[in-house]
C-alpha cells in the first residue's frame, strides 16, 4: 500500500474495483485490483474468491509478453491486491470503433499475438477458459496481453472433471454448450476463431441469446455436427438433435479475406475438437507467413476517444527516453572523452 | 526447458541445509527475543528450533489424516503439507499455532487445486471457528509469497511407470510386472517423503525416481 500513489478508479473488474497507481520506487504506472469480498446472505465468509486465488497462481507462475504482467501483489488489513502492469484499451473498443478500419495486416498483428499469448498457455498447461475481446488488452506500445485469468485453470490431470459452465457464451466452444465434462485446449481455440471472425466482421460473429441459441447460431453458420464431422458427439450429456442444415461457406462471409486466412479459420472452428487446429501450429499456418505483414503493435489503430491521451503518453515517454540518453552519452562523455576535446584543441592550432 | 525450472517452486523454494537451518533459527531466535521483552517470565516455556520442528511434523501428519477423513485427493494433503513446510520456515510455531495453520493450510489447498470444500462443512467437521481459519487465509497467502502452485513427485512417478510399463522387454522378467501394486508401493514412499525436507532440495521427478529404484527389488525389475 504504501509502494504506490493511488490516482484513482478506473474501472470494476470481476472481483474487484481496478484503481491506478504510480509505484514510488521506479514512477511505473500500475493498475492495482482489489480483491472484495463478496458475502452472500446466509452463508459464511469462505476467504478470498475462487477466481482471485486462480488467477494469482496461475499469473505467479505465466510471464510472456502477450500475457498481462502480474507484478507484485500484497495485503492490506484483510484485502488481497493484485498489482498489474498498466494497459490502455481492449479488443472490444477497437472492434466497435467505426472510425477505426482494420486492415488485413491489423488483424494479422492481433491474430499473431494473440496465439503467442494463448501458446504459452497451453504450453503450460493452462486453459484460460474466457477469452473473448475485451478479455484482449492493448499496452501503450500496442502489445495484445490476455487477462483476466479468474476462470483459468490447469489441466491435464487424469481424472480431472471440469464445470462446462465457462467461457462467455458468444465464445463458448460447441463442446462446452452439449456439456461436455473433460476438454482440452481446443476450446481456447475456438473462442480465437470467433474472435478472428469478429475481427474480419467488425460485429459479434455468433451472437447467441442462450445455451440453446448459441448452438443454433453455430448450426446455422457452420452446418450439423453428427458422428461424421464430429465423432463422439452424440454421447455427450446436453447433445441436441438440430435439423439438419448445410454450412455457410467462409469465402460468402469473408468476401476480402485471403484464401490462407479462410483455411487457418476454418480449421480453428472445426466441429470435433481433437481435429481443431492448435495455437503452435496455428502460429505456423501460412496466413502468418505469406501476403501482408503483420501490422507492427505501435502503429496498430486505438480508439478516437482515447487517441490523443495515448499518443500523448507515448510522446512523454520517448521525451523521458530521450533525455535518459542524452543524460548517459554527457555521463559517459564527461568520463573518458575529456581527454579527447583537449588534444582536439591542441591539434586544431598545428594544422593551421 | 522444463515447466519446473521457470516455477516460483525453483526459483524461490529450493535451498541448502545451512539455508534451511538458518531460516529456522532466525524464525525462532526473533520470537524469542519478542516474546521475551515483554514477559521475561516465559522463558522455561520456549521451545527450541528442534522442538519446533516436531510440532511442525507433527501437524503436518495431522494434516494428512484430516485430508483422508475428509476424502480429498492425494494432491490436496500434499499441498498442503508443502504450505505447512514452507509457512514455518518464515515464522515460528511460538507466534503462529500450528493447528490453525494446519487447518487453514489445509483450506487453501483446497482452493489452489480445484477442490471446492464447503466451509461451513469444514469447520463443522475440524470443530474451528470459520474466522479463526480466514483470518490467517492472508498471513499464510503472504509468507508464501503468494507462490502457490507446487510441483509434486506424484506426476513424474506416473509417467517413470507408463515408460517402464512400455518397455517391459527390456527387463528379464519371467513373471508379469504387477504395476498397480509398484505405483501404490512408490506413492506412499513419496507420501512419506512429503514429512521430510526433500522437497527443498531436490527436484520431484528425482524423488520420484528415487522412491521407485527403492522399491525395484520387490518388483525383480
Amino acid at each position: 500500500m504504501d509502494k504506490y500513489n493511488y490516482e484513482g478508479l478506473i474501472g470494476e473488474g470481476t472481483y474487484g474495483v481496478v484503481s491506478k497507481a504510480t509505484a514510488k520506487e521506479n514512477g511505473q504506472i500500475v493498475a492495482i485490483k482489489k480483491i472484495k469480498k463478496i458475502l452472500v446472505q446466509g452463508q459464511s465468509d469462505d476467504g478470498i474468491n475462487f477466481s482471485a486465488i486462480r488467477e494469482i497462481k496461475i499469473l505467479q507462475e505465466l510471464k510472456h509478453h502477450n500475457i498481462v504482467e502480474l507484478l507484485d501483489i500484497f495485503a492490506h488489513k484483510s484485502n488481497v491486491n493484485l498489482v498489474f502492469e498498466m494497459m490502455q484499451w481492449d479488443l472490444q473498443e477497437v472492434i466497435e470503433d467505426r472510425s477505426i478500419v482494420l486492415k488485413p495486416a491489423d488483424i494479422k498483428s492481433y491474430m499473431k499475438m494473440l496465439l503467442q499469448g494463448i501458446e504459452a498457455c497451453h504450453s503450460n498447461w493452462v486453459l484460460h477458459r474466457d477469452l473473448k475481446p475485451n478479455n484482449l488488452l492493448m499496452s501503450l506500445e500496442g502489445e495484445l496481453k490476455l487477462a483476466d485469468f479468474g476462470l483459468a485453470r490447469q489441466y491435464g490431470s487424469p481424472n480431472k472433471m471440469f464445470s462446462p459452465q465457462a467461457v462467455t457464451i458468444f465464445y463458448r466452444a460447441p463442446e462446452l454448450l452439449f456439456g461436455a465434462k473433460s476438454y482440452g485446449p481446443s476450446v481456447d481455440i475456438w473462442s480465437v476463431g470467433c474472435i478472428f471472425a469478429e475481427l474480419m466482421l467488425r460485429t459479434p460473429y455468433l451472437p447467441g441469446t442462450s445455451e440453446i441459441d448459441q448452438l443454433r447460431k453455430i448450426c446455422s453458420a457452420l452446418g450439423t455436427p453428427n458422428e461424421t464431422n464430429w465423432p463422439g458427439v452424440t454421447c455427450l450429456p446436453n447433445y441436441l438433435r438440430f435439423t439438419e442444415h448445410p454450412p455457410t461457406p467462409f469465402k460468402q462471409l469473408f468476401t476480402a479475406a485471403t484464401d490462407e486466412a479462410i483455411d487457418l479459420i476454418s480449421k480453428m472452428l472445426l466441429f470435433n475438437p481433437a481435429a481443431r487446429i492448435s495455437a503452435a501450429e496455428a502460429l505456423n499456418h501460412p496466413y502468418f507467413t505469406t501476403g501482408v505483414k503483420p501490422t507492427n503493435p505501435i502503429d496498430l489503430p486505438i480508439p478516437l476517444a482515447k487517441r490523443s491521451n495515448i499518443l500523448q503518453q507515448r510522446q512523454q515517454v520517448q521525451l523521458q527516453q530521450q533525455q535518459q540518453d542524452i543524460q548517459n552519452i554527457t555521463t559517459t562523455s564527461n568520463n573518458t572523452t575529456g581527454v579527447d576535446s583537449t588534444n582536439n584543441i591542441q591539434v586544431e592550432p598545428q594544422q593551421v | 526447458m522444463s515447466l519446473y525450472n521457470k516455477s516460483t517452486q525453483f526459483k524461490n523454494w529450493v535451498f541448502t541445509n545451512e539455508q534451511l537451518k538458518q531460516s529456522r533459527e532466525e524464525c525462532n531466535n526473533e520470537t524469542k527475543k519478542k516474546i521475551l521483552e515483554k514477559t521475561p517470565t516465559h522463558e522455561p516455556n520456549i521451545l527450541s528450533t528442534e522442538e519446533e520442528l516436531q510440532l511442525i511434523h507433527y501437524y503436518e501428519s495431522k494434516a494428512l489424516e484430516f485430508s483422508n477423513a475428509l476424502n480429498l485427493p492425494e494432491k490436496v494433503s500434499a499441498t498442503a503439507i508443502i504450505y505447512i513446510k514452507r509457512f514455518y520456515l518464515k515464522n515460528s510455531v511460538m507466534a503462529y499455532n500450528p493447528k490453525l495453520i494446519m487447518f487453514t493450510c489445509l483450506f487453501l489447498a483446497c482452493k489452489t487445486e480445484d477442490n471446492h470444500l464447503d466451509i461451513d462443512y469444514y469447520t463443522g467437521v475440524i470443530k474451528t471457528s470459520a474466522a479463526d481459519i480466514i483470518s490467517l487465509e492472508v498471513v499464510i497467502l503472504e509468507s508464501l509469497k503468494f507462490n502457490l502452485i507446487i510441483y509434486h513427485p506424484f506426476r513424474s512417478l506416473y509417467a517413470f511407470i507408463l515408460d517402464i510399463s512400455d518397455n517391459t522387454n527390456l527387463y528379464n522378467n519371467s513373471q508379469p510386472i504387477k504395476f498397480d501394486t509398484l505405483w501404490d508401493t512408490s506413492k506412499k514412499l513419496i507420501q512419506k517423503t512429503l514429512f521430510s525436507d526433500l522437497s527443498f532440495y531436490y527436484h520431484p521427478a528425482i524423488i520420484a525416481l528415487a522412491c521407485l529404484s527403492l522399491n525395484f527389488e520387490n518388483f525383480n525389475l
